[in-house]
């Protein structure tokens, strides 16, 4: 906390904010990751629930909780970085307010539904309108952001920012409505049937990874002066998410049709 | 002799520039430009060129647009004239002013970012001393990048230059000129970082070390302007001329010395003494306030000298005050607000509450290294050192006589600045390929002087003192007993500093060390300004001798001074060059010796 | 209420020794005025304590950038923070200053600012190729709304002091006075090679390593908005004529 104060009196608040982005997109890889590996059990469901116990204990519940926020506010940052940039939306005061007053309403949403833990929705039908939604932000994105000259990498982290900017927070509210839908691999395997679902899946591992890859390898590019150092990490880099991404494609695709 | 001490290594170029600021770089643009291949070295003192005084400067730079109906380059030729107090010289005068409006242009078609009226021309803005139709009503004729003129010019310049190849050598001494059967070529170079000395051997060398402000204690200038280059020449056995030629600026910021523009009064702004009374009454019963500059500067010294200043406890110097409360928000906010945010910056006081403190400050240096219109560097006997050049606050053509305009100092720059690099290319083209070879003693011998020192004083101190002695008694007024006692005190602080031990040994970024040698500068400018105005027994534009208030032809000259030796001087003179009156062409009487009223 | 007039500071500067190659912090105890400014401090601490301390500085009134400083880790201009302003801030009076670091430190404050201005240079700072104004011997018409897109980012007078605070290290980036020179130029009428500027400009060491994390526009002394101007290249409004 004094760290805090320390770079907002030196450098100010957005300074400040831009490391909590960065440090909650590598707190959202690593959850990622091991979500994903997680997943892959799914294969055989008497261990994925087995696995999934562990979540019953009040920690595990907690920090699912607190996940919200690392989620929440890279999202609205996240959102709010491109209006920055791409939008000309200079009046950050007005921005950072919303961001703040809008994460503290998600986190508390996000344990009322941990609470009360008995809503019911129809997947197809959330997934469907969380989509169309997620679908207009991206093509509000990217038909902007295209004209732009620039690197093309670039410009795919923005535009799959602006997708996952409704469908993280979305995915997240929606494991919570009860805890069933997130952790009980009957109740997931069936809804995975739907090849709706298995697509809207698809879309989302290869957004988050591909966005999350960019995001780190820029990191990299950050801390590292030679070209073969940050080559050869931006290498190992795609490696780690191709791999993932070929993990959690054969959850989706392969294993249960 | 200390070990230390030896030369590095030896560096050969074409064309050697001694300090990179506008002056300098123009210089050296202009080689580039037209002889591309050419080697070009600059050096400059501070961490990088930009960081030159000629960035700091903000008002403008005057030139007669040639499609401006009622300017008229006679009209600059005038003002420059009657300004100079009948002392400047007539072919430079008509040369720069001619060459006035090509080089705005030279500068805008390289990038520079002029502020620009509604149809998208350069705008241009008046400033004191500048009329048209010989004193009839003001002329709108300086050019200007908002208030960063003097950046623009460094920043194009830097970049054009850069563009074309040129080397620099940064944060660096010249300490010594090299000369054979008196043709010059190049310098010895104390490089301050690495602490070591190299020889630098140049076809044609140009000095542009800016002014000598520090010499002050009150000054507008940057840190770096110790008249390096004064010193320089006067080591090399050669005369400055006019060093005498000191301009004050009435309205300096007390404690940093900034300058806040005559603007202030302008807008109605008025000076106050302790009494809190607005004296300007009593000098000046009709113009008041808005007198000419050096009169008001005189008046505010005066008051101070007769004890109505007041003391301020910061910078525990003597000032009076600028009242700005009475002046509408409105003037505050639209006309004044970049010197008034000095004062809020620097004084953290509010200038719509409270009362600003001023005092005059040094401003410019007229005088400098004798050059004639093309920049080469004169002997006493008026003849051309092969080989050396000068250009900028520290040459004297002389476009500015004994007192400059406001926006003259940085048109002579990219002038004279051009003019010299024409000639230097001239000079090269005339060069044999091989360089003789020249050693360099002087450097060393000043140097091991400071390594072996062993008194207990600091460097500072001295400096200071001598700051505050030259301030006391060679600024605003003179006269023969004060002058006699400065030159004394000077000997006396020379003696003292020769006596001064370093606290460190160490050739690596020792300021201690530079400043040392900085001083040795400033104590023989001071010198050389000292015997020159002792020996000018008449009042002559910035120079006011109590004891003689009036101007006198007898004093129709310019001064030269040599001084091999600290405080041994030869005195000899340069005749002021007439010819735009001898000529006797249209307004030739406009160019006589002419009454300085306004 | 009457100010208070002087304070007793306590200075720790960071201070190294190129000739052992020693670094290390030595504290200062300085009285000073209200209005002194650090640079005055320095010079007092010359003539007063230690003539040995370097430090940098040259036109001391804020238009040069050469006196930059970090102060309780703040880069700033050491010639345009006073006493009273430094303890009204901070909320201090004892004060750690550090030398910049976005270039070797030469000894003490002082940094080899030649070699952080390589970047500056490889940006090109100047017109690569000038368009010719459309009548000869005459200016190239800007109009005021024209010049008034990129005026403010003319006005820095690059102290790095934005570099130093930048969230990107400073491995890479060009630095954001480097991005503002380079879009000074893509900006202006009379450039015409936009291309190799836009190619410098959208690389890898150029806008992609600012994160938009604003420290530059926070503190510089000249209050650019350095993190607008680096936007409105991101957003790809640069190149468009008005
Ligand atoms: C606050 C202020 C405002 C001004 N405004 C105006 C204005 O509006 N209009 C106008 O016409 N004039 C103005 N002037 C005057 C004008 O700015 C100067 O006269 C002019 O900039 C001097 O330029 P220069 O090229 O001769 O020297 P400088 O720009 O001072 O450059 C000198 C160079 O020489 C280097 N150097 C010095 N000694 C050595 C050495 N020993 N070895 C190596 N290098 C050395 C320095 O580092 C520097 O790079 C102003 C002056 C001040 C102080
Ligand atoms: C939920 C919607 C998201 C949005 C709107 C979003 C948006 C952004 C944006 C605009 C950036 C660029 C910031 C910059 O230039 O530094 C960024 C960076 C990053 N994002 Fe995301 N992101 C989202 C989700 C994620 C997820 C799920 C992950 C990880 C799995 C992630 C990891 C990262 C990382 C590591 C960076 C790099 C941070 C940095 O460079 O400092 N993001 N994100
Ligand atoms: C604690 C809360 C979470 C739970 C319980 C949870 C649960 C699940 C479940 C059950 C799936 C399987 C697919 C489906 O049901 O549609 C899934 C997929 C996925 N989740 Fe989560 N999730 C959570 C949080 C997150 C977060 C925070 C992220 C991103 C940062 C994320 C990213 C993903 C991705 C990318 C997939 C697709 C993987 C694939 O299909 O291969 N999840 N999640
Ligand atoms: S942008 Fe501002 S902080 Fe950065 S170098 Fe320029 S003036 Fe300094
Ligand atoms: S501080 Fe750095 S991250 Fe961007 S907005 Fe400024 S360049
Ligand atoms: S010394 Fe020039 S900006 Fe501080």
């Amino acid at each position: 906390m004094p760290a805090v104060g320390f770079y907002a009196r030196t450098r100010g608040w957005s300074f400040v904010i831009a490391w909590m982005h960065r440090i909650s997109g590598i707190i959202l890889i690593f959850y990622v990751l091991i979500h994903i590996y997680t997943l892959s059990f799914l294969i055989t469901p008497e261990v994925f629930d087995a696995k999934m116990k562990m979540f019953g204990f009040f920690l595990f519940i907690f920090l699912e909780w607190l996940l919200a926020a690392p989620v929440i506010f890279h999202a609205l940052n996240g959102g709010r970085l491109i209006l920055y940039e791409i939008f000309g939306t200079r009046n950050e005061g007005t921005l950072l307010q919303w961001m703040f007053s809008l994460s503290v309403v998600y986190v508390l949403l996000q344990a009322l539904m941990m609470i009360m833990g008995n809503q019911t929705v129809s997947p197809i039908l959330f997934w469907l309108v969380v989509f169309i939604f997620s679908a207009c932000v991206l093509i509000l994105v990217a038909s902007r952001i295209w004209r732009i000259e620039g690197d093309l990498v670039w410009k795919l982290q923005r535009i799959t920012g602006a997708f996952l900017l409704i469908m993280i927070p979305a995915h997240l509210m929606f494991m919570h409505l009860q805890p069933a839908i997130g952790h009980q691999a009957n109740v997931v395997i069936a809804r995975m049937q739907n090849i709706f679902i298995k697509f809207v899946d698809l879309i989302l591992v290869i957004s988050v990874l591909l966005h999350a890859g960019y995001g780190l390898i820029s990191i990299s590019k950050d801390y590292f002066k030679y070209r073969f150092v940050q080559n050869g990490l931006s290498l190992l880099i795609v490696l780690i998410m191709v791999v993932f991404g070929w993990i959690g494609i054969k959850i989706i695709i392969i294993s249960y049709s | 002799m200390n070990k230390a001490l030896q030369i590095r290594s030896t560096i050969h170029c074409d064309l050697l520039i001694i300090g990179a600021g506008g002056a300098g770089f123009r210089c050296a643009a202009e080689v580039l430009e037209k002889k591309p291949k050419t080697r070009v070295i600059a050096l400059t003192k501070g961490s990088h060129p930009q960081k030159s005084h000629t960035s700091t400067a903000q008002g403008g730079l005057a030139a007669v647009d040639p499609r401006d109906p009622a300017d008229d380059n006679i009209f600059h030729m005038f003002d420059t004239w009657k300004g100079s107090d009948c002392s400047a010289d007539q072919n430079v005068v008509r040369k720069i002013c001619g060459a006035a409006w090509e080089q705005i242009l030279w500068l805008e078609n390289r990038g520079m970012h002029f502020s620009r009226d509604p149809d998208g021309r350069l705008s241009k803005r008046t400033f004191g001393g500048h009329t048209l139709n010989f004193g009839e009503s003001s002329a709108y004729r300086a050019v200007f990048e908002a208030d960063r003129t003097g950046k623009g010019i460094m920043d194009t310049c830097w970049g054009e230059t850069l563009k074309r190849g040129i080397s620099f050598i940064n944060q660096c001494l010249a300490t010594e000129l090299l000369f054979k059967e008196n043709q010059c070529l190049g310098c010895i170079v104390f490089r301050q970082h690495e602490g070591e000395f190299i020889r630098i051997l140049s076809k044609a060398t140009v000095l542009s070390t800016g002014g000598s402000g520090q010499v002050f204690k009150i000054t507008t200038n940057c840190r770096q302007n110790t008249g390096d280059g004064l010193a320089l020449i006067l080591q090399s056995g050669l005369p400055v001329m006019d060093p005498e030629a000191v301009q004050f600026h009435p309205t300096g910021i007390v404690g940093p010395g900034i300058l806040a523009s005559e603007t202030l009064r302008s807008v109605g702004g008025i000076l106050r003494n302790r009494k809190l009374e607005p004296f300007m009454e009593q000098y000046a019963p009709k113009m008041k306030d808005l007198a000419p500059r050096d009169l008001v500067a005189r008046a505010m010294a005066s008051e101070i000298r007769e004890g109505r200043g007041i003391v301020n406890p910061d910078h525990n110097v003597e000032h009076v005050w600028i009242d700005l409360r009475h002046l509408p928000d409105a003037v505050h906010e639209k006309q004044i607000p970049e010197v008034t945010g000095f004062f809020k910056k620097y004084l953290n006081l509010n200038p719509k509450e409270k009362l600003c403190p001023v005092h005059p400050s040094n401003h410019y240096h007229m005088g400098g290294i004798p050059t004639n219109e093309f920049g080469e560097v004169q002997t006493s006997s008026q003849e051309i050192i092969p080989g050396l050049f000068a250009a900028g606050e520290c040459a004297a053509a002389s476009f500015h006589g004994f007192n400059r305009l406001g926006t003259n100092s940085i048109l002579e720059l990219i002038t004279m600045g051009k003019f010299a690099g024409e000639k230097a290319l001239t000079f090269l083209e005339k060069f044999p390929d091989q360089f003789p070879e020249v050693e360099g003693n002087l450097s060393f011998l000043r140097f091991s002087n400071y390594m072996e020192a062993s008194g207990k004083d600091n460097i500072g101190q001295i400096r200071d003192a001598l700051r505050t002695l030259m301030t006391e008694n060679m600024s605003i007024f003179r006269n023969e007993g004060g002058m006699l006692k400065t030159i004394e005190s000077l000997k006396e602080l020379k003696h003292r500093a020769d006596k001064t031990a370093l606290s460190s040994k160490s050739l690596r970024m020792n300021q201690e060390l530079v400043q040392h040698w900085e001083l040795d500068n400033l104590l023989t400018v001071s010198m050389a300004i000292t015997q020159a105005a002792l020996n000018r027994k008449e009042s002559r534009g910035a120079h006011f001798r109590e004891d003689f208030p009036e101007r006198s032809d007898n004093f129709n000259y310019h001064s030269l001074i040599s001084m091999e030796q600290f405080g041994k001087v030869e005195l000899e003179r340069r005749e002021v060059d007439m010819r735009l009156f001898e000529e006797k062409g249209q307004h030739a009487d406009k160019f006589g010796l002419i009454e300085r009223k306004y | 209420m009457n100010k208070q007039q002087s304070y007793n500071l306590t200075l720790k500067i960071r201070r190294f020794d190129p000739d052992s190659k020693r670094s290390w912090i030595q504290d200062y105890h300085v009285e000073a005025g209200r209005i002194l400014r650090f640079v005055d401090l320095f010079r007092k601490i010359n003539d007063e304590q230690d003539p040995n301390l370097a430090w940098s500085s040259s036109c001391e009134h804020g238009q040069c950038g050469s006196c930059s400083v970090k102060v309780n880790g703040k880069p700033l201009l050491a010639c345009e923070l006073l006493v009273e302003n430094a303890v009204q801030y901070f909320k201090t009076i004892t004060f750690q200053i550090e030398p910049l670091n976005v270039a070797p430190v030469v000894r003490d404050l002082v940094v080899d600012i030649s070699t952080a201005y390589e970047r500056i240079d490889q940006i090109k700072p100047y017109i690569i190729h000038p368009a010719p104004p459309p009548t000869e011997n005459n200016e190239y018409p800007i109009t005021p709304h024209e010049l008034e897109r990129y005026v403010n980012a003319t006005r820095c007078i690059n102290c790095f002091c934005c570099s130093s605070a930048c969230i990107s290290s400073h491995k890479t980036f060009l630095g954001p006075n480097a991005m503002l020179a380079t879009i000074i130029r893509v900006m202006d009428p009379r450039e015409q090679e936009k291309d190799q500027r836009l190619k410098i400009l959208y690389s890898e060491n150029g806008i992609y390593r600012c994160h938009s994390s604003r420290a530059c526009s926070f503190v510089c002394p000249k209050e650019i908005d350095v993190a607008h101007f680096i936007a409105v290249a991101k957003e790809g409004r640069i190149t468009e004529q008005e």
